[in-house]
């Protein structure tokens, strides 16, 4: 180790005088040409480091991109997920509001109390998300606009099950309408998706295409409510009663909003 | 030294192209913090002048800043206080400001010391311990002798 008291220091102020010489001599353009050889050598260096690490860098922005945009497109499905799932719950309400408005153009709100209910299943029995706890209750007619549907038979707390005209057990008075008369009977369910209306007497007339109607003599239900079309009648001249095929006016599958009468 | 001198070439170029830290007067500042020998001082010259040709300063400019700091590195060297490495930090964030500002000043810029000043002093703990292994490990000590 050095033991002067300041190391180096002739040295340091020799360095420093051939800078501040150098300096000189550049400030004097007297530099120019031995700058200008350098400049041979250190320029294509110093292009060919910038180049690579220009490549390096656009190499390492891809992958970042890459990853961005991955992390955009994941949160982007995720946007259209709730939107699609926003949209779908907005036409359901738009056709809910349809159907209300619908309904109340054909029974009149004022008279009867109807509780709208949405489908939530079909089997033998079509179930609705309606039950007790809304004031339903065994025995209420459910309609859609100025058609019959059914009757409560089940009713728990917040669903209930409704029974179709078309069920076996469903029996109700009925009368048919067209243009050559009317004529009373019994509709009858069957199995599948069809009616029968029975115990029609032969004077009476009854065509395909007469639609059937409630009489209206079975609790609260209302009198004239649609209950299907006739399609095809059945009997011969020897039997006491006619009978005619009726099918629903509508498809209960379609249906998104039906109502229970409440009072 | 051969590594040194590539070292510090590599990181000039690095510097003048890629990365607005000062590289070449890290090594230096930790080189002689290190170890104390006029050949700090010749590498401080020549690769003072080299940079100051890349950056395209006048020449000697970056020679003279780099001399001063190194031959006061020198001088905190022998101090007592710097036996704890760690006063090569604040002393690397003042050179390092002092560096800064006086090139802006002799090319006529303004002066903005962060954050290039803030990663030049948090870059020289790592340069620093890389460069002390580095010489305490790798480079044979010619005044070890064996007793026979």
């Amino acid at each position: 180790m050095n033991s002067r008291a300041i190391p180096y220091l002739r040295l340091f102020f020799l360095l420093t005088f051939l800078s501040v010489l150098f300096l000189a001599f550049d400030s004097f353009h007297l530099l120019n040409l031995p700058k200008k050889a350098a400049a041979y050598l250190t320029n294509p260096v110093s292009f060919r480091v910038y180049s690579s690490y220009q490549t390096i860098s656009k190499q390492l922005f891809f992958i970042f991109a890459a990853r961005f945009a991955a992390q955009q497109n994941s949160a982007l499905k995720e946007q259209i997920g709730q939107l699609l799932s926003e949209n779908a719950k907005l036409r359901r309400e738009v056709s809910e509001t349809k159907s209300l408005l619908l309904q109340q153009k054909k029974i009149d709100p004022r008279t009867y109390n109807l509780l709208a209910a949405r489908p939530i299943g079909l089997t033998r029995y079509l179930r609705i998300d309606k039950g007790s706890a809304d004031g339903v209750k065994v025995g209420q007619a459910v309609i859609f606009q100025d058609s019959f549907l059914g009757r409560a038979v089940e009713v728990s707390t917040k669903v209930a099950n409704v029974q179709l005209i078309s069920d076996p057990d469903s029996k109700m008075a009925a009368f048919s309408q067209g243009l050559e008369g009317v004529a009373k009977g019994v509709l009858v369910g069957q199995f599948g998706t069809e009616s029968l209306l029975d115990k029609i007497l032969h004077e009476e007339t009854i065509k395909a295409g007469d639609l059937v109607y409630s009489e209206g003599t079975e609790g609260n239900l209302p009198r004239g409510l649609i209950l299907g079309k006739v399609v095809e009648v059945k009997g011969e001249e020897n039997e006491v009663f006619k009978q005619a095929k009726v099918v629903p006016v509508f498809d209960i599958r379609d249906l998104e909003l039906v109502f229970v009468i409440i009072e | 030294m051969k590594t040194l001198i590539a070292i510090l070439i590599i990181a000039s170029f690095l510097q003048s192209t890629i990365m607005p830290v000062d590289l070449v007067l890290i090594i230096l500042i930790c080189r002689s913090f290190i170890k104390e020998e006029d050949k700090n001082l010749y590498l401080t010259f020549a690769f003072g002048l080299l940079v100051a040709h890349l950056n395209g300063n006048l020449i000697g400019t970056q020679s003279i800043i780099y001399l001063v700091t190194i031959f006061a590195t020198h001088l905190i060297q022998r101090s007592r206080f710097a036996k704890n490495w760690i006063l090569i930090i604040p002393l690397s964030l003042i050179f390092f400001s002092l560096n800064t500002a006086t090139l802006s000043v002799l090319t006529n810029q303004s002066i903005q010391l962060f954050p290039k000043v803030v990663w030049e002093t948090l870059l020289i703990v790592p340069a620093f311990h890389l460069l002390r292994i580095w010489e305490e490990r790798f480079i044979p000590k010619k005044d070890i002798k064996l007793r026979v």
